[in-house]
């Protein structure tokens, strides 16, 4: 994580319900079962490795902050809540990029 | 907690303890002004989502992509300067014209409200979520519902919610002083 705490999570980026969100598709580390979310998050806070166009997924990176690290796992904040874990999720922590 | 009082929301924006983008003017000493006595208005944007009512889906609410069902239901809709026509009974979304963003380590929250002129023709501008969390920054959806007898005209830049500005008692994990120095509101704002 950077200086302030906040870290890039991996994810995979379509476009948002407007043009100034992306959809942003992760997984969450839980219980041995990983599961993957969406939300919508505001674009600037999003880094997308190519276009995003209807109907596609490109590779990319959302900003969260880091609440710990522990091992391979890190407990993150989301930007908006996740309508089924919430705000506070635990993640992969080599899927998290300082910048 | 507290609701902050217009100059307090401008001092708020002074400090960059909360950034609204483009900022709200004239300032409350002027005529037409957003400010009200304790909150600000905001304006809707020219993109409303609709929903389709043809589609065959359901809604899981116990999955956690939710967002990517949304996009499959709902169809964009440019407003022209003329508006859109909301029928009794019609639920469309749409979204602030501004982008609001609540730092963390600011110690505010927010929410946004209807206005009352507009409660009584029967227009919503939200149901149930009207909270912005600290730490929130966007744009902010509305699902606007006509629940009035006749049909009602949305126009892009309409100032259609006002923004109440809440302070927060208490830390907040994870509080910005635990991130060495940088951790102040201008420590966050290099970050984004």
């Amino acid at each position: 994580m950077d200086a302030n705490g906040y870290g890039w999570l991996e994810c995979e980026v379509a476009p948002g319900l407007f043009d100034t969100e992306r959809n942003v598709r992760f997984v969450v580390d839980r219980d041995e079962s990983n599961d993957e979310i969406d939300i919508l998050v505001d674009s600037g806070l999003v880094r997308e490795r190519g276009q995003v166009k209807r109907g596609e997924r490109v590779p990319g990176r959302f900003r969260v902050c880091v609440v710990k690290q522990d091992g391979p796992h890190a407990v993150v904040l989301l930007p908006v809540q996740n309508v089924k874990y919430g705000s506070y999720v635990s993640v992969l922590a080599n899927r998290l990029a300082p910048n | 907690m507290g609701v902050l009082s217009n100059l307090a929301i401008i001092a708020a924006l002074d400090s960059d303890r909360l950034r609204i983008d483009p900022r709200p003017a004239p300032g409350p000493e002027a005529p037409f002004s957003p400010y009200n006595s304790s909150s600000v208005d905001l304006r809707l944007a020219g993109d409303l989502l609709v929903p389709r009512r043809d589609l065959s889906l359901t809604f899981d609410l116990r999955q956690g992509n939710v967002a990517e069902t949304l996009a499959l239901v709902c169809a964009p809709l440019a407003m022209g300067a003329s508006g859109y026509l909301l029928e009794p009974g019609r639920l469309v979304l749409g979204r602030t014209i501004e982008k609001v963003a609540l730092p963390h380590g600011g110690a505010l929250a927010a929410r946004i409200e209807g206005r009352s002129s507009f409660a009584r023709t029967g227009l919503l501008i939200h149901f149930t979520a009207p909270t912005i969390h600290a730490g929130f920054e966007g744009t902010i959806t509305f699902e606007i519902m006509n629940l009035g007898p006749i049909p009602m005209t949305l126009t892009p830049g309409l100032r259609l919610c006002q923004l109440i500005v809440e302070t927060v008692d208490g830390a907040v994990m994870p509080a910005p002083s635990q991130f060495h120095q940088q951790g102040t509101p201008s420590g966050l704002r290099a970050a984004t």
